[in-house]
């Protein structure tokens, strides 16, 4: 096999280590600076390197490559302007119940009784783990209360749901 | 925009002088209706137990929304993952096997029109694969025959959700398409990236803080369930135009790219 071709392997595994150092970090250790996570990126990125340099000669030089590094800055500041615009639309979050007897919709008393809230309210739940519609549907009902009232905040930790669980 | 419908006219008439897209209109039909038929079931069933057992506050509360259609736009959303790579496959990567791209080159057609024309051909494939559902909620409409049938808006707003998934799936397909000459490489890498963005949320649970919000956020099935269940959420509505704005962009791109190279 040929240098080309062991680079594209290389390029290939270095690509899945990488997603892989992603997913340790934000699942598993929860932290960037673990040993682990360090490990998979310097793989990965060594993977790919390898793949860039045995592979040189099909990347595009000149004007070519010009394009390609103006298409990546574009495409960088799309992908942060998109980010933008839906951090903000889910900070300031807007919603229409279309249902005929509008389901979804707090009452006015409801409203009124949230508005009068002066404490912040704590909510605690006890239910089964493995009971996902539940579990999002409760989020969905303090999603709703939160937008209306800012006396009421929620915060959901797995290990208070598994002492649930057990309970 | 008169180069683009003239592209996506011709799309269309190679769909249909192809097998690819009847068999996905099959496949997407007899699936969709084996989940229409079992949700069919299961309201049947519910209703005649709340019925036996005298629970009046029970069976008013049961609706087709909530038993039936919230179901089916969520299966039908992920039946889409699967239907989507094969309906998308071809639209670039085919051009570029048969060199027949290097023609549309030198006609005075831009890449955006090429991208465009391809695309609209893709959401009218789309359309008409969505089209073929709606017996299901006017079947249940001419059962029912009364004003507690099928909540229209909420339906509308379902397909809403729909065609917007599917129209953001078809961005990443077109994509993944004009990347590669291989059709079957383009399905392949098309139906993994969305099987991910179907999968990713299963691991929401496993996170906490803001690493949970933001994978809850990027799975995209999550974003169709407002729309299944009646209510139109902004963020829902951006996040799918997002992905068809960075689909279509990087489409452009990558045809634009191979006029460079």
């Amino acid at each position: 096999m040929s240098l080309k071709n062991w680079g594209r392997i290389a390029g290939l595994f270095g690509v899945v280590v990488l997603f892989s150092a992603v997913f340790n970090w934000l699942f598993v250790t929860g932290s960037i600076a673990s040993a682990g996570v360090i490990a998979r990126f310097a793989v990965g990125a060594a993977g790919i390197a390898f793949w860039l340099v045995s592979n040189r000669g099909e990347r595009p030089l000149g004007r070519g490559a010009f394009y390609g590094a103006v298409s990546a800055v574009s495409a960088l500041v799309l992908v942060a302007a998109l980010a933008g615009i839906n951090y903000i639309v889910v900070k300031k979050a807007k919603s229409w119940d279309l249902t005929k007897d509008r389901i979804f919709t707090l009452s006015d008393q409801t409203i009124g009784v949230l508005k009068g809230l002066k404490e912040p309210v704590t909510v605690q739940a006890f239910f089964s783990g493995s009971e996902p519609s539940t579990w999002s549907w409760i989020r969905g009902c303090a999603s709703t209360k939160r937008r209306r009232t800012s006396s009421a905040s929620s915060s959901w930790t797995r290990s208070s749901i598994r002492a649930a669980s057990r309970t | 925009m008169k180069n683009a419908i003239a592209i996506a006219k011709k799309e269309l008439n190679i769909y249909f002088a192809t097998p690819i897209a009847y068999v996905m209109f099959t496949l997407f039909v007899v699936i969709g209706s084996y989940f229409f038929l079992r949700l069919l079931g299961a309201y049947e069933q519910a209703s005649l137990m709340y019925m036996r057992f005298n629970a009046g506050e029970m069976a008013n509360r049961l609706n087709f929304q909530d038993a039936i259609f919230r179901n089916l736009f969520g299966n039908l959303g992920v039946i889409l993952i699967f239907v989507v790579p094969f309906l998308t496959m071809r639209l670039v990567a085919e051009e570029k096997r048969q060199k027949t791209i290097e023609l549309l080159y030198t006609t005075p057609v831009t890449p955006g029109e090429i991208v465009w024309g391809k695309y609209l051909a893709a959401l009218a494939i789309l359309v008409f694969a969505l089209a073929l559902t709606f017996t299901y909620p006017l079947l249940v409409q001419l059962v029912a025959k009364d004003a507690n049938g099928v909540e229209w808006r909420s339906v509308l707003l379902g397909y809403l959700g729909l065609f917007l998934m599917g129209a953001a799936y078809m961005a990443i397909g077109l994509f993944i398409s004009s990347l590669t000459e291989s059709q079957v490489v383009a399905a392949l890498i098309t139906f993994v990236i969305l099987l991910m963005t179907w999968i990713i949320g299963w691991t929401a649970s496993e996170a906490e803080g803001w690493v949970r919000d933001f994978v809850t956020y990027l799975a995209s099935v999550s974003h169709l369930d407002s729309f299944s269940k009646g209510t139109l959420e902004l963020k829902d509505v951006v996040y799918f135009l997002s992905i068809i704005t960075l689909g279509l962009f990087a489409t452009n791109r990558a045809v634009e790219a191979h006029r460079w190279s």
